[in-house]
């Protein structure tokens, strides 16, 4: 069987009114995003099971950076190391 | 895959050069102090091109060196640095996960180096011309008529649609302009041979003598050939004998001939990089052959260069046998305790993929012998990483 390494981890995310994250559940605590660094979209495999993803980096209050994407297709929210 | 592209936006013309008379190719007049900075990025990793259509371009593959050099910037910054300080050449220079990404990014690293990070190489290059795309000026004439000016346009069609149009051509335009490309940075060739020479007014009568020069040899030579990231699989031994009474020079026990292949030089059955060893081995050779007397000149070639690929453990060692032997009770250990299955190993699916979790993969360690290719993925949302 093959695992991929690096599977999204579903993550609670709180959105701004722009769409983009505003505060992330991470370590069982609430946390504020400080900046959104950098944001990308990655859209692939129409032709099977689409992939639409916006990607986020984030800059936390206390100066962690995380990346995390919204899930075009279900609207959930997920971590992933990039 | 991360590649570091360096652009040198003005190179030095030699003096003889006019500027309307110069050729535009890499290989002008400038190549020598082009050649200077390629030295320069040999320090950072061993697998250096030079770009074939730009000149003052040129590509080093850059993955995995961060433990080594720090993240991709602090790189930049030193190789910037480097080439400014020794090669007296101001440049600009730019990371990203393949070479057409990075070799767009480094001219437009005016103000600092430039990083793209992975994921984010389609949206870099949304807002560049379609001018930039490495396609015939008939594909690049058909997307104008389109009116498809950037590269944003470019990746936003499907990719059907320009392959049906431009062929193979329209598929690598659309990957390039999403970012993708999987070309690999390609070495460029270099001499096959590393040689030194230490001549003697004093001619040297014995083998403990040669062997102190051949250590001196050695000295100089092993590490040049660490510094490119080689192995050697050959040396070539040659001393020059004053012959009594004649004055004459005659080859000693080991011929030299820097560009034939000679039957009697040293074929290593495993490529070597080890001063060490190959010290033992010139030892060895010295011992058995016949020794010249009278030694004016003793010259030494390391030939047959490869990469560290070349170099193979022997199968039958003990070493690997113990190594096999205790991997198989470490897998029946942990297939008692844990089940079956239990012991993973790690291997690269899609290195390049834009998709994170496309790029790694653990598979079962007996498994990867026998072909994971067809195996099943499994879908993200609660996917734990194991080891």
């Amino acid at each position: 069987m093959v695992t991929p390494l690096n599977a999204p981890r579903e993550i609670r995310v709180a959105a701004a009114g722009s769409g983009g994250p505003a505060s992330v559940r991470a370590a069982g605590r609430q946390r504020r995003v400080a900046r959104i660094s950098n944001e990308w979209r990655i859209d692939d495999e129409w032709w099977r099971q689409e992939i639409s993803r916006h990607y986020f980096e984030l800059e936390l209050g206390d100066g962690q950076v995380i990346t995390v994407f919204r899930d075009l297709a279900s609207g959930k929210w997920y971590q992933q190391r990039c | 895959m991360e590649v570091l592209c360096l652009f040198i936006p003005q190179l030095p013309l030699p003096q003889e050069a006019r500027p309307e008379a110069a050729p535009p190719v890499p290989d002008a007049g400038c190549r020598p102090a082009f050649e200077a900075a390629l030295g320069i990025l040999d320090r950072f990793g061993p697998a250096v091109e030079a770009s074939a259509t730009v000149p003052g371009k040129a590509f080093l593959d850059v993955t995995g060196t961060r433990e080594l050099f720090g993240p991709p910037a602090d790189l930049a910054e030193q190789v910037i640095r480097e080439v400014l300080r020794d090669a007296g050449l101001r440049s600009r220079a730019a990371v990203a996960g393949s070479k057409f990404v990075a070799g767009v990014a480094a001219p437009l690293a005016a103000a600092g180096p430039l990083v793209v990070p992975a994921g984010g190489e389609r949206r870099f290059l949304a807002p560049l011309p379609v001018e930039i795309l490495p396609v015939s000026p008939e594909a690049l004439s058909w997307l104008r008529r389109l009116g498809l000016r950037r590269l944003g346009q470019v990746a936003a069609l499907p990719e059907n649609a320009l392959a049906s149009q431009l062929g193979a051509e329209g598929t690598a335009a659309h990957r390039l302009a999403s970012g993708i490309d999987r070309e690999p940075v390609v070495p460029r060739p270099r001499p096959d041979i590393l040689e030194e020479t230490l001549s003697f007014e004093t001619p040297l009568e014995s083998r403990e003598a040669l062997l102190a020069a051949i250590d001196k040899l050695l000295d100089r030579l092993v590490p040049r050939l660490r510094k490119r990231y080689q192995v050697c699989g050959e040396l070539r031994l040659c001393f020059t004998c004053d012959a009594a009474g004649s004055g004459g020079a005659q080859s000693g026990a080991v011929p030299f001939d820097g560009v034939r292949p000679r039957p009697d030089a040293v074929n290593l059955k495993t490529p070597l990089d080890s001063r060490a060893e190959i010290r033992g081995i010139l030892k060895r050779h010295l011992e058995a052959a016949a020794f010249p007397e009278g030694v004016s000149e003793v010259r030494l070639g390391l030939a047959r260069l490869g990469g560290e690929a070349g170099r193979q453990a022997p199968l039958s060692s003990a070493t690997k046998r113990r190594q096999a032997e205790a991997l198989q009770r470490l897998e029946k250990d942990l297939g008692a305790r844990f089940g079956h299955g239990s012991l993973k190993k790690v291997v690269a699916l899609d290195p390049g993929s834009r998709i994170p979790e496309r790029r790694m993969a653990l598979v079962d360690a007996c498994a990867e012998q026998q072909g994971y290719g067809g195996a099943e993925q499994q879908g993200y949302g609660g996917g734990e990483e194991q080891a």
